[in-house]
Order: C-alpha cells, then sequence, then structure tokens
C-alpha cells in the first residue's frame, strides 16, 4: 500500500501529468470566476477530450477543475455577490458585506487559506480512512438522508440573521418550488398552469442569478454607487497586506477552520448530499459556537472561513466514497466516473484494490491541485487587483454584470424564458431581502427539495410511515430538537440573569 | 411592516391554492411532499403572520436590531428608483429579444453607461467591448448557440 502511496505522488513529477494538472488549474479558476458557467460545465465540455489522453492526465485534468472551480467561484461571490458555484453561495453571506466594509482583501486572504488548507487535510483524511469508509457510508439510509436535508434548513432557519419561522418559510418555499414541473415516476406535470416554461423544472442557475446577482444589482443600481466606495484608492500593496491579514485570520481561528473542516468532510462522505449542504452546516455551526453570533451576515470573517474550509474538505471524502463506493459523492464526481468507465475503470470496491495506485494518484492530484490553485488565485486576487471591480460605479458595473447574469441563465439550458425566471426571482430575491426571508435557506430547500422528495418516498415505501424512528433518525430529530430549543434557552437565560440583577 | 403582512397573506393563499390543487394529483407519490411542503407553509405562515399581528418579533436580540438598522439603510432608496431599475433590466430582456445577445448587451451596455453619466465615448466603447467580449467567452470559446434576436432570425439566422 505505501508503494502505492508514493508511486501515487511521483505520477506527478512527470511533466504530462503536472501539465494538464495545472492545466485544469487555469480552466478551473478561470470558470470558477466567470459567473454562473460552473465547473460542471467545463467538465462536461473536456470529458470527451480525457478519452484521447493518458488515464493520469485525463483525469488529472478533471481532478484539477473540480478541486478549484469552487476556490473560483468563491473569488466573484466575495467581490459581486455573485456565486460562481453552488457551493459559494455560503461564503457570500458573510464575504460580500466584508467587501462592502472595504475588506474584500481580507476576505479572499482568509477564503484562500481556509479553502487551500481544508482540501489539503480533506485528502489526508480521505487517505488515512480508506480502511473504514465502506461499513460507515453504507449504514446511512435514505430515511437519515431525507432528515439530514430537514437539519440543513433547520441549521439556517435557526442560525439565521432573520426570525426561525421566516428562515424555515424559506426553506419550504423553496422546496416546493424544486417540485414544480414534471416528475418522471409519475408522468404528472405538478403545478404547471399549463406553462411548458415550467415543465421541465426550473434551473437551479437562474433562480441563483436572480435571487442573488439579479437582486443585488437591483439594489446597487437604485442606489447609483459602486459596491465598496472604499476600495477606490487602495494601493496594491495595502490589498496584499489585507490578504496577509485574512490568512492570519485563519490561523487565528483554527480550531473554527478544524471543526469546518471535519464538517465537510463528513457531509462530503455521504453521497447526494453534495457540497451547498456541506457549507451551510458548516456556516451554522461557526454561528452557534461564535462568541458573537450576531455579526455573522454583516461582514465576519469566521462566516468565510467556515463554508469555505468545508467546501474544499468535501472534494477529498467525495473523492474517497466515489472510487471505495461507485457513488458519486458530488455532482462533478459523477464525471470522475464516467471518465473512469470510458478507461474502463469500473469505480467501487474492487478499484481500491485493482487500481490503488490510480487511486492514490487521484487523491495527490486533488491535494496538488488546490495548492497550485491557492498560489494562482492569490496572485490573480493580489496583483491584478480584482477588488477593484468592486470600487467602480454602478453605471459601469450593473450593465456588465448584468450581462454575465442573463448569458448564464441562458446558457444553463438556451431557453429565452430563463431569462424571464431571472427577473422573476430577482423580484422575489428583493422583496426576501426587503422583509427578512433568508434567501439562502431558500436556496438550500431548492436544491436539495427533489433529493428530499425521493429519499422521503423510499424511505416511506421501505421502511413505512415511521421510518424516522430508526436510531440514526432519532440522533438526527435529536439534534434539531437541541437546535431549536436553543434560542429559546438563551432567551431565558438572560432574562432571569437580568431579573436576577434588578432584584 | 405592514408590507410583511401583505405579503404573508399572499403567501398563505398561494400556500392553500398549490396544497389544494396538490392534492387533486392521482398518485400518492406525486402529491404526498407537495402537500406536506404546502402544508408546513401554510401552518408556518399563519404563525408568522399572528406574531407580527401581535408585534411579537424578536427585536429584543441584537441579530435583529442589526437587521433593522440595515433596514434603514434600505429605506434611504425609494420605491421610484427600483422600479427605475427594474424598468432597465426588463427593458434588457426585450432588447436581447429582438437585437440578439451581441447586440442586445453592446446596445445595452452603452445605453445604460451613458445615460446614467458616463462619457458616451467611454459608454460607446465599454458597449464594444462588453459584445467582443461576449462573443468570444460564450459564442466562440463555450460553443454556446446565443438566442440571435428576433430580427436576424427574421432574415434567417438561427444562431
Amino acid at each position: 500500500m505505501f508503494e502505492a502511496f508514493v508511486q501515487g505522488l511521483l505520477h506527478y513529477t512527470h511533466l504530462v501529468p503536472l501539465g494538464f494538472l495545472i492545466l485544469g488549474v487555469c480552466i478551473g479558476i478561470f470558470i470558477g470566476i466567470l459567473p454562473a458557467i460552473g465547473g460542471l460545465t467545463a467538465m462536461a465540455l473536456l470529458l470527451p477530450l480525457t478519452f484521447g489522453l493518458d488515464k493520469v492526465a485525463g483525469l488529472s485534468l478533471l481532478m484539477a477543475i473540480t478541486a478549484i472551480a469552487s476556490t473560483g467561484g468563491s473569488i466573484t461571490s466575495i467581490l459581486m455577490n455573485i456565486p460562481g458555484e453552488a457551493t459559494s453561495v455560503a461564503t457570500m453571506i458573510d464575504g460580500f458585506p466584508m467587501t462592502q466594509k472595504g475588506e474584500a482583501g481580507r476576505a479572499l486572504g482568509a477564503m484562500l487559506m481556509a479553502a487551500s488548507m481544508g482540501a489539503i487535510l480533506g485528502v489526508l483524511l480521505a487517505l488515512a480512512m480508506i480502511p473504514a469508509i465502506r461499513p460507515v457510508v453504507m449504514s446511512i439510509g435514505k430515511p437519515e438522508l431525507c432528515l439530514i436535508i430537514l437539519l440543513g434548513l433547520s441549521f439556517l432557519a435557526v442560525l439565521g440573521r432573520e426570525s426561525p419561522v421566516k428562515g424555515l418559510i424559506s426553506g419550504f418555499v423553496g422546496i416546493f418550488i424544486s417540485l414544480v414541473g414534471f416528475q418522471e415516476s409519475t408522468g404528472v406535470a405538478r403545478l404547471t398552469f399549463g406553462s411548458s416554461a415550467l415543465f421541465n423544472r426550473l434551473d437551479l442557475i437562474p433562480v441563483t442569478m436572480g435571487l442573488f446577482a439579479g437582486a443585488e444589482l437591483l439594489e446597487l443600481g437604485a442606489a447609483g454607487e459602486s459596491i465598496a466606495p472604499t476600495e477606490r484608492a487602495r494601493p496594491g500593496k495595502e490589498l496584499r497586506a489585507q490578504i496577509h491579514r485574512g490568512m492570519k485570520d485563519v490561523f487565528a481561528n483554527i480550531g473554527l477552520w478544524f471543526r469546518s473542516t471535519m464538517t465537510g468532510y463528513i457531509t462530503g462522505c455521504i453521497p447526494g448530499i453534495g457540497g451547498p449542504a456541506a457549507t451551510f452546516v458548516a456556516y451554522g455551526l461557526a454561528k452557534q459556537s461564535s462568541k458573537h453570533p450576531e455579526k455573522f451576515g454583516t461582514g465576519c470573517v469566521e462566516g468565510v472561513i467556515a463554508p469555505e474550509s468545508a467546501s474544499n474538505a468535501k472534494e477529498g471524502a467525495a473523492l474517497l466514497t466515489t472510487l471505495a463506493l461507485g457513488l458519486p459523492g458530488s455532482a462533478s464526481m459523477a464525471f470522475i466516473i464516467g471518465a473512469l468507465l470510458m478507461h474502463g475503470i469500473i469505480p467501487g470496491p474492487a478499484m481500491l484494490n485493482a487500481e490503488l495506485e490510480l487511486s492514490f494518484t487521484l487523491f495527490w492530484g486533488l491535494a496538488i491541485a488546490n495548492i497550485i490553485g491557492g498560489i494562482l488565485c492569490y496572485i490573480i486576487a493580489g496583483y491584478c487587483n480584482l477588488s477593484r471591480i468592486v470600487a467602480l460605479p454602478a453605471r459601469y458595473l450593473v450593465p456588465t454584470i448584468l450581462a454575465f447574469v442573463y448569458l448564464g441563465s441562458f446558457t444553463a439550458s438556451e431557453h429565452m424564458s430563463d431569462i424571464l425566471v431571472t427577473l422573476v426571482f430577482t423580484a422575489i430575491g428583493v422583496l426576501m431581502k426587503r422583509f427578512g426571508y433568508n434567501r439562502a435557506s431558500f436556496l438550500l430547500g431548492f436544491i436539495l427539495g427533489i433529493h428530499f422528495e425521493e429519499f422521503f418516498w423510499i424511505a416511506l415505501q421501505s421502511r413505512g410511515p415511521f421510518f424516522f424512528l430508526r436510531p440514526g433518525c432519532l440522533v438526527i430529530i435529536g439534534i434539531m430538537i437541541v437546535l431549536y430549543s436553543l434560542e429559546p434557552t438563551r432567551l431565558f437565560l438572560v432574562r432571569r440573569r437580568q431579573k436576577r440583577a434588578s432584584a | 411592516m405592514k408590507g410583511g403582512i401583505s405579503i404573508l397573506i399572499v403567501l398563505i393563499v398561494v400556500a392553500a391554492v398549490s396544497t389544494g390543487i396538490a392534492a387533486g394529483y392521482p398518485y400518492l407519490q406525486a402529491k404526498i411532499v407537495p402537500m406536506l411542503v404546502g402544508g408546513a407553509i401554510l401552518l408556518l405562515s399563519v404563525v408568522q403572520l399572528a406574531k407580527e399581528l401581535r408585534g411579537n418579533t424578536r427585536s429584543e436580540s441584537a441579530m435583529k436590531v442589526k437587521a433593522e438598522e440595515e433596514e434603514e439603510k434600505r429605506v434611504e432608496i425609494t420605491p421610484r428608483s427600483f422600479v427605475l431599475e427594474g424598468s432597465w433590466m426588463v427593458g434588457f430582456f426585450f432588447i436581447i429579444y429582438i437585437l440578439g445577445f451581441i447586440g442586445g448587451i453592446g446596445v445595452f451596455t452603452a445605453l445604460y453607461a451613458g445615460m446614467r453619466g458616463a462619457r458616451w465615448s467611454i459608454a460607446v466603447s465599454l458597449g464594444l467591448f462588453m459584445a467582443v467580449l461576449s462573443y468570444v467567452l460564450f459564442s466562440y470559446a463555450a460553443d454556446a448557440e446565443l438566442f440571435p434576436g428576433i430580427i436576424l432570425r427574421y432574415v434567417g439566422v438561427t444562431g
């Protein structure tokens, strides 16, 4: 095993695999920075190309895109409130307010350091866990998966800045909207009201674009200012000082980084849950354990460190379940399975015996891509001074970003109606923001709604209406009860302390 | 607060109607989750409405105070500015629909920047740059079939 471990690393001392890894990193950053195009689109475009390449080179190319696209996407989340990737949405909650406060460099620094370190620890944990993974993952059934989604929504609702009831309403509305459209298994068109545009279900990209980017652009244009006027006169040296400060923040919050990395890693082990849930759960836990939870959502560096650590740590875990069980741990891992099958390799328990060296190569590729990507992102953020973008007046920013928003919405499925969807969700986003509803909770519900329905139905069919009485489910329900009792307990204690003080 | 109550009333009506529609679906598999989720929205909206009518929100918590402070900041943006900005966004959609993506992006960018106070030379240059950038990134590099607009479609260009 040790020999395969070392041989896996040695592959990257050769020019061809290393070259394709670096190419993948560059493509991943570029695609990640461009709003809405996304790493999955890039992987879909490049998948046929890997067939003609050596398997290590081809898989390295895809692995690098997987590793780094979310980091690139977080740059636009922080600077422009536009998530380049779904995993970058949680970073936006505090990253963008930091930019508005003139701390874009600090947010970028914290993001880069947390993401790179999280990824490396995620890979190391995955390597260490190879022998133990199978029984752990196989014990998680559909009932538990169903409740894990509700747990994710509960975290957002209870720990959000808005009232918990509004947070839950937002999450459930997100689930409800994800159900609109044709249901393949029954052939029923649900809540389409005869519209063909709604028949194929709403695509994630136009919804996200409207809810976040569209709503922010509408406010930005209406206010007529730049995103952060304080960034205007910031010289490169000062920006790099901010980036370094953000990097140091990760070490100052090393406990938080470790907890978030572990959260991301554990969530990443569960097939089908995916990155957004990992980032939101890590964000929620960070807020819960913080000494100043009220600062979350207003531009708090911990709110950037937590989701970024989790986001990149989960890829190591997702790769482990992909290789060990043949179950894609995330959407991008489905492409890795596709590439493996194209090279005649069947992922699953047998792969860890027959292709152990290749398995280690992929893990090393993930780690090295994160290191190279982190350095490249640092150069781009610190020397190309991307944060100057946010100091541009609204008259230049709004039309240019809006063009990318519409292009991104359209290219998702090449329907003009998707731009109308974006416009509708822009209005919904503005209303939600102004009346204190939780947009992140809505989005999580929307992303996981279909999985929730699928898991719920399978659990109901296989275990009956009391499926939630399984031990794993009871543990999750217990966590939810603790979560919902936190705020009332805190208020009760505060009132009692006040009464004692006044008595 | 009035706006918040109106939104909740709309939400209650929409949730009730949607849950009612879902209840009419022929298979249990198709209707069970929409009914449960719709019912949960309905129940939670009623609870929130009752809270808002009683004025019993978590205003005592520091989190809410922060949110209210931000709300005050946002009040500075007048509804008229929102409508105007929204009209630009809707207008952009129609420009794309007529001229297609490449032409539409160029024209909209130049018009928006120019009419918002930028020098026309800069506005037009930015429009041209955006049109070229959109073409290079999406049409050329990503090989996406961008909508050509109804004018070009009328003369036979498909995209």
